[in-house]
């Protein structure tokens, strides 16, 4: 029962980790789902609209690996 | 009436089959990548919570809507693997060390009080992710099966036991493939778990919300490797362009 809670409360832990020490990305992520969710709709595409959610995705997951780790290691030398 | 308990013992196991072999995919990227227990104990309390769901409301649970679970989980796989994958990528391509993370989580704990060897051997992202999304594919199991069940007179029964069929078939499956996937490389494997989860996250996430997929669950395997193939993009051009920029 203990080891149990002591898991919940790691697990519960991870989650607010994801939003305080990755707010950013996170903040980015969520941002575009809630977009994504109506944006097809309005413009039209409707048959594509879960392309447009995998592209938005690939864009911001590009965009956040490459710019900072470029720059930080550049910075280190 | 043969024929008919035989059709739903077959539709219900092929349909089954299908939605564990997903799950199956969490787990086996989340055991290989974080650990086999953690992986193990979160898809076996969530079928065990599934079970007892199961036995408490029965066919009533057929009526719940899982779109929004699976908006919310879909978010948080594709939060949990973009994070999991860009990490990946970055130790790919020669910006971070490639073995880090056991010196992160000493930092963490060292900062938080925590003993570091209170619970040796659990993750909980990965306890997390594997319980979230055998919870969500045997949730649907369920749906299948009431909504079969519901087909006729004593049509429940052949039903779920097609379903249960599939379960062990699925079993066997990731008891054969745990071991090969243990020789892929540490980086390379944990490129993989990242991919397929964000693949299965934005899956879920656009079943949530309605949106159209081609091909149906058969997108899951395209939205996976596109992730990881942009990984791959992404490490190369990291090694090639780091060496211009510190110039």
């Amino acid at each position: 029962m203990m080891r149990g809670w002591v898991i919940l409360r790691r697990c519960i832990t991870e989650l607010v980790r994801l939003f305080v020490d990755d707010g950013r990305h996170t903040a980015l992520i969520v941002g575009w789902i809630a977009t994504a969710c109506w944006l097809p709709r309005l413009i039209g595409i409707e048959g594509s609209s879960g392309l447009v959610l995998f592209a938005g995705l690939a864009v911001i997951f590009v965009a956040t690996t490459r710019g900072p780790a470029v720059k930080r290691a550049a910075s280190k030398v | 009436m043969l024929s008919q308990s035989l059709s739903a013992f077959m539709t219900a196991g092929a349909a089954s089959l299908v939605e564990f072999i997903e799950a199956l995919t969490v787990v086996l990227a989340v055991g290989a990548g974080r650990g086999w227990r953690s992986a193990f104990v979160g898809a076996l309390v969530a079928l065990l919570l599934l079970l007892v769901l199961g036995l408490v409301f029965g066919p009533a649970l057929g009526s719940i809507s899982l779109g929004p679970a699976k908006l919310i989980v879909g978010t948080l796989l594709v939060l949990f693997g973009l994070r999991w994958l860009r990490k990946a990528t970055r130790r790919a391509g020669g910006i971070i060390p490639l073995r880090d993370e056991e010196a992160a989580f000493r930092r963490h704990s060292a900062r938080v009080g925590q003993a570091v060897t209170d619970t040796p051997g659990w993750d909980q992202v990965g306890l997390l992710a594997a319980f979230q999304a055998t919870a969500i594919e045997g949730l649907e199991v369920i749906f299948i099966v009431v909504a079969i069940g519901a087909g006729g007179e004593g049509l429940l029964q052949p039903a779920a036991w097609g379903a249960v069929t599939a379960l062990a078939a699925v079993v066997a499956l990731g008891a054969l493939l745990h071991r090969p996937i243990t020789r892929v490389p540490e980086n390379t494997l944990k490129r993989i778990v990242g991919a397929s989860l964000a693949g299965l996250g934005t899956f879920w996430v656009g079943s949530g919300a309605g949106l159209d997929w081609p091909g149906d669950d058969l997108a899951i395997l395209p939205l996976g490797l596109g992730y990881y193939l942009l990984s791959v993009a992404v490490a190369f051009r990291l090694r090639s362009a780091a060496p211009v920029t510190v110039r």
